[in-house]
């Protein structure tokens, strides 16, 4: 692969993040930990663990997410992740958007595209 | 995802560098504050989860750093979309930049900040350049346009010291738009420059300042090749950013050069179209003349003008002038050098005289009207202290025992000034003292020099010279003898005279020297005695003068007479102290030099009135003056109107006097002159200096066609001798009997065109008006109608005759009938009646010796004129009831002599 490939798999793994945050908090609440791993291990989307974290408080401030402790015996206490409304609403709507603009460039070769 | 296990101790060590990541790696994710202590605990907790998952029995550092590094880094490259290969982050081209060797950075500061900023200032407080050389801020816009050097010098040290390339743009315009004022300066100092940079070696050795002084004229060099490093620098940082930002740079750089260059412009382009215009208004061709006075007019300043009319004089010890007329010097000797001539070389020699002559056409007023330019300071406020500096001190004055004001001389001031008056209804008179003190803050003895507007119809009658503490009286005789008692006296011996000559109808010259230096005074003292006109007795005003006036110069009014009165100057009225009105007031110095000040009088005067003449012996002792009624016939009207722009704020009264009056209105407008014949010029029209001897030319042609034409002129100051005065004087010099010309002075100020007219005998005394729009027109009409005008018939008595029906008045009367008499007699009678007229003058000489070597004899000082003392009261009491019984005897009521 050549440069340009590597500079425009970096915008879009940069487009793409919070929506994958975000839909992974879809159906289940988790912990920072649990959610960080489920994440960098999505192939391709190469995420570096310390980055998570950030990128999650952000998410808080805007409020698509809400967190919650629990106390550990083991150590720190954990931090649980869990969609808001307005986050549910969120990436319901991203969600539609990604699968239309997915399928679109699927499809832009047409009957003449494809090979 | 994995099963709760024991977790296994931590090391001491492992613990360190887990707090000691855990406290960088905020700041390396630009963190602060909550979100910071949010991140670190995140962090914390994601590691211990992480570390319960390890199977060792200990957590240490080597367990640690692996997954520390993972937290840190950029994600590893997927194996299927391997990129490539990072290259080394270079440091920023402004880090390059920036890592240049400290000493490189403060030399840079002292050569291109520090030096700059501490010359303007060291200039703006001395005035050093500006008192030897030339003034560098003229204005405050000049100082600020200097003070962009080391402002943009100071900026790009601190960019090239911690900067960010998004100020490049801007740092470039302002390094660009410093290039002009450093480059202005550094030429203007050129001349200078050679020598500077010997002195910063060896001046030492000739004086001490020498060396800071010459690097002082080498800042705007320095500063220039500071300037230059900066921008060197900052042109390598924007070629290492990118291509665009290179190129925005240089547009920027660009436009600020040219923002330079129009600020430039509109500081010095008025100065040097000035210098342009007057080299020629030098020129012999009317034509160049008139293209010189317009482009004075359009784009020249009156700043510079002034600058021209100081230049190249002898008071000027050192060639001290503004930057176009340094630029010019400069030019004038290099044009000489290299054997050039023409228009433009020749008019670099500019002499003052043509300048002031410009300056009048221009400004339409006189040169010395107004301070003179300041050599030192070029704009902070002037405290006493700095007021006068060593160049001034030291400054000649070319002009001491001449006929001519001439150029104001600063810290030559009057400081004092007193006026005391005396009314005389009866005998329509009046008479008033001024005191003046001069004081001298040079270092050289000056002469103090000014021109004196009597009030209309008036004559001094007595001059006094303090020497020693006492008032010294003056010896009168024909002008030239005082004057050339005065010259030997003053000019040659450099002892204490005071001259007063006439200069023109009521128009004196006073001059008293030597005003010893360092703060020395000299007290003077006029008598003025002068007709009531119309009830009003106008204060004298100083039109001209070669002195300023002290900070807390105030003028002290003290008026008396024997009816109530009131005073223009400042609406206060008189009041009944000890018998007498009387009044006091303090007055400005503009009330001093304004026409508009005036004491008024309601009370008529007197059909007849008598005194005894002191003059004369006891066979005409007695002088008798009566009012007759008299008619004048009319005359056809002719005016000279002045277009002058100090008539421009009487242009509503003039307009109405011409439309009030018949006659012939003869305009007067820059070098032409035209008749007006039904529309009034506009307002516009007034707005300049014009020459007036060519309009009165036509009005004396106009005469010869008119039998018994009356000329009136209207006018302002024509401060300077214009080339038509000797025409006009030529021509009057040839006609016999040339028409009356009435001189009608509405603005105050010299007119040496009046004061060749008065040494002809061909000009008259006008009216002055309090109010022109209600006075002048009328005045005019009444011209042009048959009117009835009192006139004195005289007669005399010997001593102890009884005078029926008459009023006594004071001795005042003679000395006022001996100046109306003063054009049918000789010089010696107006001397003998102690009168400064057209052909007797006044002086004071310090010692007997002085008088009896010039052959003159001052006055008795029991002969003189004098304000009367208001009587004590007992005095006045016995005093009015001498007068009531005096009354009843006669069962005559007196007119107006009571005291109410």
């Amino acid at each position: 692969m050549d440069d340009f490939f590597d500079n425009w798999t970096v915008q879009v793994r940069k487009g793409v993040l919070e929506l994958c945050i975000l839909s992974a908090l879809r159906d289940q609440e988790r912990y920072g930990y649990e959610l960080v791993k489920t994440l960098v291990s999505v192939p391709g989307l190469q995420v570096a663990e310390g980055s998570m974290y950030p990128l999650l408080s952000r998410l808080k401030e805007q409020g698509f997410v809400e967190t919650r402790l629990e106390e550990s015996p083991e150590g720190p206490a954990r931090k649980y992740y869990k969609l808001t409304e307005k986050g549910r609403t969120q990436v319901a709507a991203m969600l539609v958007y990604f699968q239309a603009l997915a399928g679109a460039v699927e499809h832009l070769g047409g009957p003449t595209g494809q090979k | 995802m994995s099963a709760d296990t024991t977790p296994a101790p931590w090391s001491d060590a492992a613990r360190a560098r887990l707090e000691e990541f855990l406290r960088d790696a905020p700041a390396q994710a630009g963190l602060t504050g909550e979100a910071a202590a949010e991140l670190s605990a995140d962090l914390d907790q994601h590691i211990h989860e992480e570390m319960k998952r390890e199977n060792v029995p200990v957590i240490s550092v080597a367990t640690l750093e692996p997954l520390l590094a993972r937290l840190a880094s950029t994600p590893a490259p997927a194996a299927e979309t391997p990129a490539p290969a990072r290259k080394p982050v270079p440091p920023t081209p402004l880090e390059t930049i920036q890592r240049s060797k400290p000493w490189h950075r403060w030399l840079f500061l002292l050569v291109g900040v520090i030096i700059p900023a501490a010359t303007i200032l060291f200039e703006l407080f001395t005035g050093a350049c500006g008192a030897d050389f030339f003034r560098p801020f003229a204005t405050p816009a000049h100082a600020l346009f200097a003070a962009v050097v080391p402002l943009a010098n100071y900026l790009a040290w601190r960019f090239l010291r911690n900067g960010q390339s998004r100020h490049l743009p801007r740092l470039a315009a302002l390094l660009g738009f410093a290039l002009v004022p450093a480059t202005w300066y550094a030429l203007l100092l050129a001349p200078m420059t050679p020598f500077a940079f010997v002195f910063v070696f060896i001046g030492v050795a000739l004086q001490p300042s020498l060396p800071f002084l010459a690097i002082m004229t080498l800042a705007p060099l320095m500063s220039l090749v500071a300037r230059k490093v900066a921008l060197g620098r900052l042109n390598r940082t924007s070629g290492l950013e990118s291509d665009s930002t290179r190129s925005t740079v240089r547009l920027w750089r660009k436009r600020g050069v040219l923002a330079g260059l129009a600020v430039l412009l509109l500081a010095e382009g008025p100065g040097l179209a000035t210098r342009v215009g007057l080299s020629f208004f030098r020129s012999d061709d009317e034509v160049w003349q008139q293209r010189g006075l317009t482009l004075m007019r359009t784009l020249g300043t009156e700043r510079a003008l002034l600058q021209a009319c100081y230049d190249n004089t002898s008071r000027n010890a050192a060639p001290s002038t503004d930057t176009a007329g340094w630029i010019y010097n400069w030019t004038r000797g290099l044009s000489s050098f290299a054997g050039m001539d023409g228009n433009l070389t020749t008019g670099f020699t500019t002499p003052p005289e043509a300048a002031r002559t410009a300056w009048f056409r221009v400004t339409g007023t006189a040169y010395n009207s107004v301070p003179p330019p300041r050599r030192g300071l070029s704009f902070l406020p002037e405290t006493r202290g700095q007021a006068v500096r060593e160049a001034d001190d030291w400054a000649f004055d070319p002009d001491v025992g001449s006929d001519a004001v001439a150029m104001r001389i600063r810290g030559l001031d009057l400081a004092e000034s007193r006026l005391d008056g005396h009314l005389e209804p009866d005998a329509g008179l009046g008479y008033q003292e001024w005191t003046l003190v001069f004081t001298n803050a040079t270092a050289l003895p000056r002469e103090a020099r000014c021109q004196i507007q009597l009030p209309p119809g008036g004559v001094v009658s007595k001059v006094n010279l303090w020497i020693g503490g006492e008032p010294r009286e003056a010896a009168y005789a024909a002008t030239a003898e005082v004057k050339a008692a005065y010259q030997k006296v003053a000019v040659a011996q450099r002892r204490d005279p005071v001259l007063v000559t006439a200069c023109g109808p009521d128009r004196v010259m006073v001059q008293c020297f030597p005003i010893p230096p360092g703060g020395g005074k000299m007290q003077i003292r006029l008598g003025m005695t002068a007709p009531l006109d119309h009830g009003r007795l106008w204060l004298p005003q100083i039109v001209e003068r070669n002195f300023g006036s002290a900070r807390s110069l105030e003028h002290s009014l003290w008026m008396q007479g024997p009816a109530p009165f009131t005073c223009a100057a400042n609406g206060a009225a008189s009041s009944l102290q000890k018998g007498l009105q009387a009044l006091s007031a303090t007055l400005k110095p503009a009330d001093f030099t304004s026409p508009r000040a005036f004491i008024s009088c309601d009370a008529p005067p007197a059909i007849t009135v008598w005194t005894e003449d002191p003059f004369e012996p006891a066979e005409r002792k007695i002088l008798i003056g009566h009012r007759d009624p008299a008619t004048q016939p009319a005359a056809p009207l002719i005016c000279v109107l002045d277009s002058s722009a100090a008539l421009r704020p009487h242009y509503d009264a003039l307009k109405a006097a011409f439309h009030a009056t018949q006659g012939t209105w003869i305009l007067a407008d820059d070098d032409e002159v035209s008749t007006i014949a039904s529309d009034f010029p506009p307002a516009s029209t007034f707005r300049r200096g014009a020459e007036n001897g060519p309009a009165l030319q036509r009005a004396l042609d106009e005469a010869t066609r008119h039998t018994g034409s009356v000329i009136v002129w209207l006018n302002g100051p024509q401060p300077v001798p214009l080339r038509s005065s000797a025409a006009l004087t030529q021509r009057l010099e040839k006609n016999r009997a040339p028409a009356p010309i009435i001189d009608v002075p509405l603005s105050a100020g010299s007119n040496r065109l009046v004061e060749a007219l008065f040494k002809l005998g061909v000009i008259q005394t006008g009216p002055r008006f309090a109010d022109p729009l209600k006075e002048l027109p009328p005045w005019l009409a009444s011209l042009t109608t048959e009117r009835h005008d009192p006139a004195w018939r005289w007669e005399t008595k010997p001593a102890g005759t009884p005078v029926d029906g008459g009023v006594k008045v004071s001795d005042q009367l003679s000395r006022y009938r001996a100046f109306l008499a003063s054009p049918h007699q000789p010089a010696a009678e107006d001397a003998r009646h102690q009168l400064v007229t057209a052909k007797s003058g006044a002086v004071v000489l310090e010692t007997r010796e002085q008088f009896t070597a010039s052959g003159l004899t001052p006055v008795d000082p029991a002969l003189t004129s004098s304000v009367p003392a208001l009587p004590e009261p007992a005095t006045a009491t016995l005093a009015a009831t001498a007068v009531l019984l005096f009354t009843r005897r006669r069962k005559r009521p007196l007119v107006s002599c009571q005291p109410k």
